[in-house]
């Protein structure tokens, strides 16, 4: 396994996955603009851009920690998407064979690739936290900031970036099952972000109870810390379960599945 | 390793839904040799290749590399090289990092240098992929597939793209191998390489063995193709006559016919028949007509 990780990370050098870190970080800069200059007397429900906190919320110690959560279903599906264009694209340029040709224990190399992906998203979206926090200050010219310095708040900061890494990684699992699934980058990229915006969110409005369940809406519940309809705790564990749930559906497709491409 | 065998099938069987792709195939592949797999698009050639490489599963039947079953793949592929239809590379990484994607993967990558060297490709090991020709993408895949420094190299189609000079370097290479002991098995359309590389051959027509063995043998199991003109060439159809009354099969080229039989039979019928003939000559079937023969028809 840590063969087939060191071997994916020589693919980590093309400028795909730079530029996606770069949309990453805009993404953040247009979350902390709405989240930081658009807070207002009451807060505002953005729908797939998160809660935009009343001012008097976001000067809490952990307002810039929840902030940083809004950003979850848009670092998801650049997440979603680099992980569907690395996977089906395996499938789509036939190098597929090639690796499976090198390493036939199809679990360790799934394990090794996934592995691999995985630290690039998390050290990115961290990095990308970062950002968000330096920009947050740089745009907080009318919030007092005070708060967001102590222990609290501090600790409430790290909190959101590790929510949002965890968020982003339960997407990218999301991804590897899509890329698996589906065996072409296109259509996996297509299925992911049909189904992170308009499916998901036409769930919400239609069937809330039941949506709430849905993977976007937990890991965005993870990012944020909790929201009114799911508790930090059941955004963790549900959150855990589908990331859980579509690795090992994707590694037993995987490790059943003729390659054909 | 000359005289054993480096891959063994046994009733190899690949069904999709209600098409058999591959059908009880029971073929050896001598070590040590260069051995050609062909047959017309859909015999089944890709197919097999991929249960060999444990892409995909059979339906039926076994097979060995190096006496270890499919099962025992991962041991087995350790000391195998592959090219599988086209070249399968990452465009934007360049030529060396492409073969450090799968160095790093086999725990090796000291010899990427010199793989690199074998397909003429130092210069350009730099570039992204994606900026090479067809054929040096070729020669890039043909070095992955040496890469592992393998006892056999299995090559689907390795002239694809290449232009004379690089179909040239293919035939060396694969001459080059086999007088190091390296087993080459490969998949080709373009038979006169293969008649010009190859030590054996499996034929194969939609999915069952056609034909194994020697090429020396297949081609001295046909006749001889023959030609024959006569001096005087209003005795054309007549000549032909007397050849098809021997049950031969007759063409007309020009002035000439072309018929598949003993020559001196023929010699002997025209003269009976007051025919002289101006030039009579031989020559074997090439692999191609050879080809065209067995897949148009069910056997040798």
């Amino acid at each position: 396994m840590v063969a087939a990780f060191l071997s994916e990370m020589v693919k980590l050098r093309q400028r795909t996955y730079w530029l996606m870190a770069a949309v990453m970080v805009a993404f953040m800069a247009i979350t902390m603009v709405m989240s930081i200059s658009g807070a207002g007397d009451a807060p505002s429900d953005r729908g797939p851009a998160g809660l935009v906190l009343a001012l008097q919320q976001l000067q809490a110690s952990d307002g810039l920690g929840r902030s940083l959560g809004n950003a979850a279903t848009f670092l998801g599906i650049v997440a979603v998407t680099l992980i569907a264009l690395n996977v089906g694209g395996e499938y789509d340029h036939g190098t597929l064979r090639n690796l499976l040709v090198r390493q036939p224990r199809r679990i360790r190399l799934l394990g090794g690739k996934t592995a691999a992906l995985m630290s690039f998203l998390a050290g990115t979206t961290i990095v990308t936290g970062l950002a968000g926090v330096g920009m947050a200050h740089l745009l907080a010219s009318n919030v007092d900031t005070t708060a967001w310095q102590t222990r609290d708040g501090l600790t409430a900061t790290t909190a959101g970036v590790a929510g949002l890494t965890a968020a982003v990684l339960g997407w990218a699992s999301l991804g590897v099952l899509a890329g698996i699934l589906l065996r072409s980058a296109a259509i996996a990229i297509g299925a992911a972000v049909a189904y992170a915006l308009p499916v998901e969110i036409l769930l919400t409005v239609v069937a809330g109870d039941v949506a709430r369940w849905l993977p976007g809406q937990l890991f965005q519940a993870l990012a944020r810390g909790g929201t009114p309809d799911v508790n930090p705790t059941t955004a963790l564990l549900g959150s855990a379960a589908w990331a859980t749930a579509a690795m090992l559906l994707a590694a037993l497709i995987f490790r059943h599945r003729d390659v054909t491409n | 390793m000359t005289g054993t065998a480096a891959i063994v099938t046994d009733g190899l069987t690949k069904r999709y839904g209600g098409r058999i792709a591959v059908d009880r195939l029971s073929m050896a592949v001598p070590a040590g040799q260069v051995t050609g797999f062909v047959g017309p698009n859909g015999a089944g050639k890709s197919t097999t290749i991929r249960m060999l490489l444990s892409l995909i599963r059979p339906t039926a039947g076994s097979a060995t590399v190096f006496g270890r079953s499919l099962a025992d793949a991962a041991t087995y592929l350790t000391w195998v090289g592959a090219l599988v239809e086209s070249p399968a590379l990452y465009p934007r990484l360049s030529g060396r990092d492409n073969l450090g994607v799968l160095g790093r993967l086999a725990g090796n990558t000291s010899r990427i240098d010199q793989v690199l060297e074998t397909v003429g490709l130092t210069d350009r090991a730099g570039d992204a992929v994606g900026t090479y020709s067809l054929g040096m993408r070729q020669r890039l895949a043909i070095a992955a597939a040496l890469l592992p420094d393998p006892r056999l190299v299995i090559l689907d189609e390795p002239a694809n793209g290449m232009d004379p000079e690089g179909i040239r370097d293919i035939r060396r290479l694969l001459r080059g191998l086999a007088e190091r002991g390296v087993t080459a098995f490969v998949s080709s359309h373009q038979l006169s390489e293969v008649e010009q590389v190859c030590d054996h051959i499996v034929l194969l027509r939609t999915g069952r063995l056609l034909y194994q063995g020697s090429l020396t043998e297949l081609t001295s199991l046909h006749q001889p193709q023959m030609t024959a003109r006569p001096d005087d060439p209003a005795q054309l159809d007549a000549l032909a006559h007397l050849a098809r009354a021997q049950g031969w099969t007759v063409g007309v080229d020009r002035d000439a016919i072309v018929v598949n039989g003993p020559p001196a039979t023929l010699n002997r019928l025209a003269h009976q028949h007051d025919i002289t003939l101006a030039h009579l000559s031989t020559r074997p079937l090439t692999l191609e007509e050879i080809f065209f023969r067995l897949t148009q028809k069910d056997g040798i």
